[in-house]
């Protein structure tokens, strides 16, 4: 052989010996592979995967309340120690394969998709249009809450059956004739029950009154009289309106927060189950027959 | 002749593409300045605030102006706050507390999102989801109607209402957001009730609707969908102009 291919073979040879060492270190280490520079929106590159700079700002600001200006040496320390580990053991727990056997890895997991289809539709910003067709869509949703003011009366505990029954039919003819509450309550016996004193929302009216009563009241203009009517429990009452302000429409501009936020409510919930269709419509699912549904 | 018309060109176009070349090269840089900058002193840098308010201002316009108006001085039928007055709802203003909230949004959704309380809805059965707090009466939302608009540096009308409007700031736990001094709470997005102009306007109207049916504002956030680079310029640009507001 002569010298010049020799050299050529001797060449060859250490470039291929070096070509498998490098190819060795970086099989066995990570750090073979690693780029030598960290990009400017990476405060740290921990085996390929970007620590972000935004993160490490506001993990010191969660952490220590200060910004990276007023932060000690010690306090960025700890915070970069802090996102190293932590992405050093999430990259270990996905080695031991923790989302397959830890159920609270699994509903993190899970809980991490759902808010992930949650930004993606808070990105969708709704214009005008949809949101005013969604409100009218669902106009009784963002009626006002009503409120009323009624006395509920009923006869005093010493008359009972038909002298009840009358002394509460006269004092609503009375009432009707337009005579002041205070006076027909003292000329035919009747007092007010305590259910609903003063004004009232309509869920509590409701609560309050019971579901009889509160039919009978709320139709009811101010002073108007509705009765006797039997209640739930078994006695006869007498409904005089005082004041009733029915649950109105509030305009599009007053509840138009509410609008976007269940109209963004209907869209996840749209973008969730249209994922997990996708999911399962791309999946091999294979059910054992002996738990078949 | 012809040969030197050929030259010519061919050193227009050298020194063309050497132009663009040079600028490419030159923003890279500033780029990379901005991020490696620390947020704080970025801007005190005239050259990176001039850098990011180029940057800031065609993706405001295409990003926030949607909510926040062409203007960027707010909307308050959407609820969206003036991005450059010197109010902010959420944080102080400085370019970290604004880049978090570009990055992670309000209650978006996204785990970092400025999400730990919300204006309760004190006319309704249930008023608030995450805790108890009771209801209040149509008679009392007017009461402290009374007592917010006094705060708000308007003339009562009702001067009984007002004093029993200050009695409800405490018993329906106003307080526990808005502060005792009624200044606010950045760190939640409890807006000042002090003089100055309200989040969803300043009518009586409005004022009583957000008593009781409450507020929940959104923004979207916008980390992985803006470059790290664009949201340290909007950033930078929006504090710059909220420290020069008047």
């Amino acid at each position: 052989m002569n010298p010049g291919a020799r050299l050529s073979l001797t060449l060859w040879g250490s470039g291929a010996v070096l070509g498998l060492l490098a190819a060795g270190y970086s099989l066995f280490t990570a750090k073979g592979t690693a780029t030598s520079s960290v990009p400017a929106e990476y405060i740290a590159v921990v085996n390929q995967s970007p620590l972000y700079v935004s993160d490490y700002l506001d993990q010191l600001k969660t952490q220590f309340n200060v910004s990276i200006e007023d932060a000690s040496v010690e306090q960025r320390r700890t915070v970069l120690e802090d996102m190293i580990r932590e992405e050093l053991f999430v990259q270990r727990a996905l080695e031991l394969g923790e989302p397959e056997i830890d159920p609270d890895v699994r509903n993190a997991l899970v809980a991490s998709v759902q808010a992930q289809i949650a930004v993606d539709a808070t990105s969708q910003v709704p214009n005008d249009s949809e949101l005013t067709a969604f409100y009218q869509a669902h106009l009784q949703r963002y009626s006002s809450i009503g409120y009323l003011t009624v006395a509920d009366l009923i006869a005093r505990p010493d008359a009972a059956g038909p002298a009840a029954e009358n002394s509460l039919t006269h004092a609503a003819a009375a009432l009707r004739e337009g005579q002041p509450l205070a006076a027909v309550k003292t000329r035919f016996g009747v007092e007010e029950s305590g259910a609903a004193v003063g004004e009232q929302v309509y869920f509590a009216a409701k609560l309050h009154l019971g579901e009889r009563l509160f039919a009978a009241a709320s139709p009811l203009m101010p002073g108007e009289v509705a009765g006797p009517v039997k209640a739930e429990d078994g006695r006869l009452h007498l409904l005089y309106m005082l004041a009733n302000n029915p649950p109105q429409p509030r305009s599009f501009a007053l509840a138009r927060n509410e609008v976007y936020g269940d109209y963004r409510q209907e869209l996840l919930q749209r973008i969730r189950d249209r994922e997990f269709k996708y999911l399962k419509d791309k999946s091999d699912i294979r059910i054992n027959r002996a738990y078949q549904p | 002749m012809r040969a030197r018309t050929r030259y010519f060109f061919l050193l227009l176009l050298v020194g063309l593409a050497g132009t663009l070349g040079v600028r490419h090269l030159q923003r890279l840089h500033m780029e990379h300045r901005l991020l490696d900058t620390w947020p704080e002193s970025a801007a005190l840098d005239p050259a990176l605030v001039q850098f990011a308010a180029e940057r800031a201002v065609p993706a405001l316009r295409e990003h926030c102006a949607v909510c926040h108006g062409t203007n960027l001085h707010g909307d308050s039928l959407r609820g969206a706050p003036d991005l450059l007055d010197k109010e902010w709802v959420f944080g102080e203003g400085r370019v970290t507390d604004i880049e978090q909230t570009i990055n992670h949004g309000i209650r978006s959704g996204d785990h970092r999102d400025h999400d730990l309380a919300s204006m309760p809805g004190f006319l309704r059965a249930d008023p608030y989801a995450r805790y108890h707090i009771d209801s209040l009466s149509p008679a009392e939302i007017a009461d402290l109607a009374s007592f917010v608009l006094h705060l708000n540096g308007r003339e009562p009308k009702d001067a009984a209402a007002t004093a029993r409007g200050k009695a409800l700031f405490n018993k329906a736990l106003c307080y526990d957001c808005h502060t005792e001094s009624a200044q606010g709470d950045p760190s939640i997005g409890a807006p000042s009730l002090l003089p100055h102009d309200w989040l969803y306007g300043s009518s009586p109207e409005a004022l009583v609707d957000v008593i009781s049916y409450g507020r929940a504002g959104i923004c979207p956030s916008w980390a992985g969908r803006l470059s790290p680079v664009t949201v340290r310029a909007i950033a930078i640009y929006l504090h710059e102009r909220s420290e020069k507001s008047s």
